[in-house]
């Protein structure tokens, strides 16, 4: 039902992963991408550079080269995918993909939680001002006695149909 | 159901494997007749689980003891002298959370379909690992060396010797600490130096089964000692600076004195007198304020002129002093600064003072006015019955400050903004001074070159080289834990000197102070 959720069965852990893209809700079977890649006016970047290389104050240059910087690091920090991993036993691995589109994920950040100190796995009712939102949570009690909740898909934040299927998935392999 | 090994990723022969069984399997190594075990078993409870082999097809190994399925978890062993380790570091909650973990508690207790798990990695387990290699080194047959070097520590101890004696005689009591920023730097020295004579013994005689308990002091002692020698170094730098050019610095800083401290304040105050801004203040109390100020700031004038041939003398000695460290420069030369400004910090309690007064002998005149009165048994204002004589006389002293108040508020004004901008100078030397003296220079450099060393918790990373195959690393710690204590720091600087506080410190007529309880929040 909802193509952007992927399960990975492996020997010793299965990934439930949600890739950063949606089908259009008016069932109408267009698909919207959370990322992007290559833009057409991506190619008049060489003209502006020739433009004002030559300028006889550097500073446009310098306020051009810092919005290209930022351009690409934001470029290269896109959400590619988010997963839960879930390794039999052990724990459960929230981790998020980032990097360009199409290529192996530059930075990758992940959080373990050892089942010993996982209290429960839920989908939570969020306020988002107006809003309700619905996100899955992981909740942790540390050592020291305090309780730690860890969003999992905390940039992409799927709607409920999918969390609810994730849910599922996930109580079945943990309770095997 | 399938259960998991670990298996240390650097282990590829045949043999018996040994290791840990509870509460999940671990395998330490391989060895290869049953009875090197027998020395070990009581102290690390080890024992044997079985033969192993590898075969050619697959780089995995074949574990013959397992009737079932089993799946494979490399994790990495360490020697214990590399002081890489894994850790299964549980998160601080920061205050906001704690609000919600009554809430999330009762649910949690009270849900019923929560499901209960058991088994699996915990603190034991990471602590297995972290023992792997050692338990392999005692129990091969070839000899490993387990000991951090020891002549290390024995030169920092006989470096140690006499500063150790002179600490503790050293320390200051805290109503001293307040007078002067020199006084307190060398009591942080002072206790920075004890510390360090105090963790050398307990160093040298670790053993290295506790490893993160050693790790924390190791890191603990070596920053404290990169800092100290960082601190000196720059403090030499600094001192042959002050040294070299002392004529030429004396001379700006005795000009800039003249212009700023003397001369400005002078002016300023003649321009309160003679209708600033084309307002008239009252003449007698704007020319009171005005010669009384301006003689009290000319008095410490002359006093500074006569000290000037004697600032390059001093600025020669503050080179030499720096040499002890850059903090020691620093807080030298906020203490000058209290030194010089001690004319405006006068003339501001004064006109504090006076300013003070004026609001609340105003304020419950006006109350009179009203036909109220401050009731100060029940702490509130309450309806009055006053005499017609007191009314009268009453009104006629509140036309009085309501007409000398501008003149007051002008005067207040002036030495109230001075003191503002030196209270800001010395909060911005005293939180660089902080800064100095506690950066977390070792642990950035551990992040930077060994993450290992730092660990915050452990994730699963996959190899898909021979099969996907899970692999234990380590996460190293995140940055806003190493620099918690400037955080703190900074929330606390922000909240003490933030404008619409002070602003308002200023209108109430309140002292202005600076944040003496802020070295105990980072010390």
């Amino acid at each position: 039902m909802n193509p952007e959720y992927v399960v990975l069965r492996r020997p010793g852990f299965t990934e439930f992963r949600v890739e950063n893209w949606r089908l259009a809700r008016d069932a109408s079977g267009r698909v919207l991408m959370g990322v992007s890649g290559w833009h057409w006016s991506y190619s008049l970047i060489p003209l502006l550079v020739t433009l004002l290389w030559d300028h006889e104050s550097m500073v446009p240059f310098a306020g051009f080269l810092l919005v290209l910087v930022v351009l690409a690091y934001w470029k290269c920090t896109q959400i590619l995918f988010e997963s839960v991993i879930v390794i039999p036993r052990h724990g459960i691995q929230l981790e998020t993909h980032r990097g360009l589109p199409w290529f192996p994920a530059f930075t990758v950040k992940r959080r373990f939680i050892p089942l010993a100190s996982l209290q429960d796995f839920v989908i939570h009712e969020g306020l988002k001002r107006w809003n309700v939102r619905y996100y899955l949570a992981a909740v942790q009690l540390s050592g020291s006695g305090e309780f730690k909740l860890h969003v999992a898909y905390e940039n992409i934040l799927p709607h409920f149909p999918v969390l609810l299927q994730i849910y599922r998935d996930v109580h079945a392999m943990l309770d095997k | 159901m399938s259960q998991t090994v670990f298996w240390p990723d650097d282990v590829r022969e045949e043999g018996l494997c040994y290791g840990w069984s509870t509460p999940t399997l671990c395998v330490a190594g391989v060895i290869h007749d049953e009875t090197a075990l027998d020395s070990l078993s009581d102290s690390f409870r080890v024992k044997v689980l079985g033969s192993c082999k590898f075969e050619r097809g697959s780089p995995h190994p074949v574990l013959e003891f397992l009737s079932g399925e089993y799946t494979i978890i490399y994790y990495r062993r360490h020697t214990a002298a590399s002081l890489r380790f894994y850790s299964l570091e549980n998160v601080e909650p920061s205050g906001a959370a704690k609000a919600r973990q009554s809430a999330l508690a009762t649910s949690l207790e009270h849900d019923y379909t929560r499901p209960h798990y058991s088994g699996g990695i915990d603190a034991t387990v990471i602590n297995q690992f972290n023992l792997a290699k050692t338990v392999d080194a005692l129990v091969q047959p070839k000899s490993s060396r387990l000991e951090l070097s020891k002549y290390l520590f024995d030169f920092m101890d006989a470096v140690l010797y006499i500063p150790k004696q002179v600490a503790p005689l050293v320390r200051i009591p805290a109503y001293l600490k307040d007078f002067s920023t020199t006084i307190q730097q060398l009591d942080v020295r002072a206790e920075q130096t004890q510390f360090l004579g105090h963790q050398v013994a307990p160093l040298r005689q670790s053993d290295l089964s506790s490893i993160h308990v050693f790790a924390a002091r190791y890191t603990n002692f070596f920053n404290t000692v990169w800092l100290i020698l960082n601190d000196i170094t720059i403090g030499v730098a600094f001192g042959t600076f002050l040294c070299e050019n002392n004529l030429v610095l004396a001379r700006m800083l005795n000009s800039l004195i003249e212009i700023y401290l003397i001369d400005w304040i002078r002016w300023a105050l003649h321009w309160l007198d003679s209708w600033p801004a084309g307002l008239k203040l009252n003449t007698e109390l704007s020319w009171v304020y005005s010669h009384t100020f301006s003689d009290l700031v000319t008095i410490w004038g002359r006093v500074l002129q006569g000290a000037a041939p004697y600032l390059p003398v001093t600025l020669y000695v503050f080179g030499i002093l720096s040499a002890t460290g850059m903090t020691t420069a620093i807080a030298l030369f906020s203490d000058l600064l209290a030194l010089l400004t001690v004319h405006i910090y006068l003339g501001y309690l004064l006109s504090r003072a006076l300013y003070a007064r004026l609001l609340r002998t105003g304020g419950s005149l006006w109350n009179l006015f009203r036909g109220k009165r401050f009731n100060v048994l029940r702490n509130r204002t309450d309806t009055w019955a006053y005499d017609t004589d007191q009314l009268l006389f009453g009104t006629i002293l509140f036309t009085l400050l309501a007409f000398l108040f501008p003149t007051v508020l002008a005067y207040y004004a002036l030495f109230a903004l001075m003191r503002l901008g030196t209270l800001l100078l010395n909060a911005g030397l005293e939180t660089q001074l902080a800064f100095m003296n506690h950066f977390p220079l070792f642990a950035l450099m551990l992040r930077a070159k060994d993450p290992w060393r730092l660990p915050g918790g452990i994730y699963f990373g996959v190899q898909y080289a021979p099969g996907p195959v899970l692999v234990v690393k380590n996460q190293p710690v995140p940055f806003s834990t190493i620099f918690v204590q400037y955080i703190r720091l900074w929330s606390r600087l922000a909240a003490h000197y933030n404008p619409l506080r002070l602003l308002w410190y200023v209108l109430r007529g309140k002292q202005l102070k600076s944040d003496s309880a802020l070295r105990d929040v980072i010390l």
